[in-house]
């Protein structure tokens, strides 16, 4: 830890002309790119959303498939009629 | 409990299919990415500055193609809810929600790109000019979709209703297309109707692999997001059948 008087203020000063050094070329490529970076970003999300799905998809059916396996295995293969 | 062949066998078809057209998509995905490189070269490093406007017109080679985007997003829309009202079925509910999204994605990227470019050209952001204005309803319109899909249930008469707001919604696109026309007001026509086109041929070939970026990005959102929907329909069904079962908590 620092010592706790210490003077941290600061001033940010423009360089003259500096303004004009801005290249519009580049800002206009970054704003481009921006754009196009977040379309990307949205199909990278929507195929991991959709691996995440599957999975929980897979999940479910083979759970389902257990579940309706276990209740045939329950049932006598003649469907519960006495034949006593 | 092991699985019974046929349905590990259906298992290993639905995983197999996944798989390629996982494959499918990334190849489009990749190519899409490519492409963009491609054309931010040529619309920056190879196009030239335009005499009157300056660097700002570059702005064109990304609105348009843009504009473009949204018309294929609202006619996926159109088609996908048209279908729907004919053969209420998943997948085409799926379309025609994808669609708007498209649409409202391109559709933002025009109203951001379409005022930069005015602010420098006409001196101020937004006018209330014919175009730009039934451009604005008709993002309006799909936004308005979307907040029903999102917050109106999953209902069958909530699809409908909203596949019937697809299909109204595509009567606006016409109408945005032949406003310059009909009614004058502000914005250019370069390529269509009376405009006098891009004088340059490298301006034609940045104009052309925008739309060639655009489609491809196009396709492949509009491939990823019906996928999405479809997966999401198909896991409700499945956990409203697990609750039924007492496989899963509520």
């Amino acid at each position: 830890m620092g010592p706790p008087n210490q003077d941290s203020s600061s001033a940010y000063r423009g360089v003259p002309g500096g303004a004009g050094d801005q290249s519009g070329t580049l800002l206009l490529v970054e704003a481009y790119a921006a754009i196009w970076l977040l379309v990307f970003a949205l199909i990278l999300w929507t195929l991991r959303r959709q691996r995440q799905m599957n999975v929980r998809i897979a999940a479910l059916e083979t759970e389902l498939q257990r579940a309706r396996d276990g209740a045939d295995a329950a049932q006598p293969p003649d469907g519960g009629a006495d034949r006593s | 409990m092991p699985l019974p062949q046929e349905s590990r066998s259906h298992h290993d078809l639905t995983d197999r299919a996944a798989t390629s057209t996982d494959r499918v998509l990334t190849g489009l995905v990749v190519l899409a990415a490519a492409t963009c490189i491609g054309t931010l070269h040529v619309i920056f490093f190879r196009t030239p500055i335009e005499a009157t406007m300056g660097i700002v017109q570059k702005v064109f080679y990304f609105h348009v193609p843009a504009a473009y985007g949204m018309y294929l997003g609202a006619a996926a829309c159109f088609v996908g809810s048209a279908l729907y009202l004919f053969r209420p079925r998943d997948r085409w509910d799926a379309v025609a929600r994808a669609g708007a999204e498209i649409a409202v994605l391109m559709g933002l990227m025009v109203m951001i790109t379409g005022p930069l470019w005015a602010s420098k050209a006409w001196g101020r952001y937004w006018t209330w000019d014919p175009r730009l204005t039934t451009v604005l309803l008709s993002l309006l319109l799909y936004v308005a979709y979307l907040a029903l899909r999102a917050f109106g249930g999953r209902g069958d008469a909530e699809r409908r209703f909203a596949a019937a707001l697809g299909v109204l919604g595509a009567a606006n696109l016409p109408i945005i297309h032949l406003s310059v026309r009909k009614w004058g007001g502000q914005h250019p026509q370069v390529i269509t109707g009376s405009g006098r086109g891009l004088q340059h041929p490298d301006m034609k070939l940045a104009l052309g692999l925008g739309f060639a970026t655009f489609t491809l990005l196009v396709v492949a959102c509009l491939a990823a997001r019906i996928r999405v929907h479809r997966a999401e329909c198909r896991l409700a069904i499945l956990e409203q059948q697990a609750l039924e079962l007492d496989l899963v908590e509520d």
